[in-house]
């Protein structure tokens, strides 16, 4: 398991308003694959948020594609 | 296009209704929205790549155009119905389309003319797929009226794209395999006649009495599209834009249930609220503002107040103020386009639908408190834009009451 949040917090940083919400809509149905439902409240409000490293990576990736940019 | 064909298509034929703050082009009621928005609500809806969205993307434009065109062409050669429905797509801002190659197989049209490819490229930079379906659907549309088809058996399609690094645009319009959404007639619109809430500002009346008729004036320049306060208006089939909305969050209802209508219903708030913040801000630093509004501007406050004086005029339902501080707005539509949208198309909803409205307050929220652009300094670009979000605490939005939930106006609450 990985910590998504640090994810989220670097798109927020460099991307538009709403990348949260985007990230998610894209990604919705491999959420539901792995019985995900994320918000950005929960973004918000949650200090670390744990999921399965395989949607770790795949929410890495396409952070980095709507961002544009490389997520460390 | 032909030299100089005679005027087919006027917008001034078509009267403004005072009463509901509402315009009609033959049978379809007509919004104006920005570039920022429409651009955005089709990226949001086109980053679901799992909804079959081109089916309505398409099938939403064709439904509403194929409704005007069929009332519009009516005692009108081929010929002559051509160059109207030309006429009407450059006169609401679309871009240009030459329909003299159309025949009784279709059309192979292009165009480097076109507000959706043209646009995208400006917000977002490159596409890789095509964005003009509302084109697509258009030519389906006059197709179908002209030659007496059914929309059901045409295949229309983009097939190539400026917003993709194309030279031109191509359409492609032909009698086969109908490859879009088609939909049920619908229900004329139904006014909620309720005594309203007015404004209660002394300079309402001057300033709405200023721009009554104005709408006339936002018409497709030589390249059919309409530049105003610094961002692209186009006239749309409030129908066709609406029903975008309304058939993605269905689509998203179905996939994942709530959670996919909170997901999509926060892009269409975002849509909304881009909408609101670019467009009203080019207007408040416009020429006109400052001639006939911004004498009468005292206050912040003051600057909502003008605003609502002038959007009134201009179809979108008569806004107005329940209450205004810095930390906390109520604001109400009567007669909303989108629930007079939803409701002749859906009928009741069980939750509010008024994205774009309520999107719009919080920008308009944002601008006036968050901003400086009373005291003459606005944002104009969209990283000028970020910024200011990411440095200030938004506003939230709460979408109250809505004339198709069964309330008697539209409401929300806008605060911080």
């Amino acid at each position: 398991m990985n910590d998504i949040k640090p994810v989220f917090i670097w798109a927020q940083a460099n991307g538009e308003i709403k990348i949260v919400d985007r990230i998610l809509l894209k990604l919705l149905p491999e959420l539901l694959k792995y019985n995900q439902k994320i918000t950005a409240e929960m973004v918000e409000n949650s200090a670390e948020l744990f999921v399965d490293e395989s949607l770790y990576y795949l929410v890495k990736k396409t952070a980095e594609e709507l961002v544009g940019g490389h997520c460390e | 296009m032909s030299n100089q064909p005679p005027l087919l298509f006027d917008i001034n034929q078509f009267s403004f209704d005072v009463e509901h703050n509402y315009i009609e082009v033959a049978g379809e009621a007509m919004i104006f929205h920005c570039h920022h928005y429409m651009n955005y609500l089709q990226r949001s809806i086109l980053d679901a790549e799992y909804i079959e969205s081109h089916l309505f993307l398409i099938g939403a434009a064709a439904d509403s155009v194929y409704n005007q065109l069929a009332t519009l062409c009516v005692g009108l050669d081929i010929e002559s119905s051509k160059r109207l429905a030309e006429q009407m797509y450059k006169t609401f801002g679309y871009g240009l389309i030459d329909l003299s190659t159309m025949d009784e197989n279709g059309i192979e049209l292009q165009t480097d003319k076109s507000f959706f490819s043209q646009t995208w490229q400006m917000k977002f930079g490159a596409s890789k797929k095509p964005v003009d379906y509302y084109t697509t659907g258009y030519l389906a549309a006059v197709y179908a009226v002209l030659y007496n088809k059914s929309l059901k058996e045409i295949e229309a399609m983009q097939v190539s794209c400026m917003a993709c690094g194309d030279q031109f645009n191509k359409h492609s319009i032909r009698s086969g395999k109908g490859n879009f959404s088609i939909y049920p007639p619908k229900e004329k619109t139904a006014f909620k006649n309720v005594p309203k809430l007015k404004l209660g500002w002394e300079h309402e009346e001057t300033i709405s009495n200023t721009f009554l008729g104005a709408h006339a004036t936002f018409i497709g320049d030589q390249d059919g599209l309409i530049p105003a306060f610094g961002v692209y208006l186009v006239r749309n089939q409030s129908d066709y834009v609406n029903r975008l909305q309304f058939e993605f969050i269905k689509a998203m209802s179905e996939i994942a249930g709530e959670y996919g209508e909170k997901l999509g219903s926060e892009l269409l708030l975002e849509a909304g609220y881009a909408c609101g913040f670019f467009t009203y801000s080019g207007l408040m630093t416009s020429k006109e503002w400052d001639g006939a509004v911004r004498p009468y501007l005292k206050t912040k406050e003051d600057w909502i107040r003008g605003l609502i004086s002038v959007i009134n005029t201009m179809g979108w339902g008569y806004h107005t103020i329940v209450e205004l501080s810095e930390n906390r707005a109520v604001f109400r539509n009567y007669n909303d386009f989108e629930d007079l949208s939803f409701v002749r198309m859906y009928g009741k909803s069980n939750y509010p639908i008024h994205w774009a409205n309520s999107g719009g307050f919080t920008g308009l929220m944002q601008l006036i408190y968050n901003t400086d652009l009373v005291d003459g300094h606005p944002i104009e670009s969209e990283e000028g834009f970020r910024q200011m979000r990411r440095s200030h605490i938004g506003y939230k939005t709460s979408m109250t009451k809505g004339i198709s939930c069964g309330d008697d106006y539209l409401e929300v609450e806008v605060y911080r």
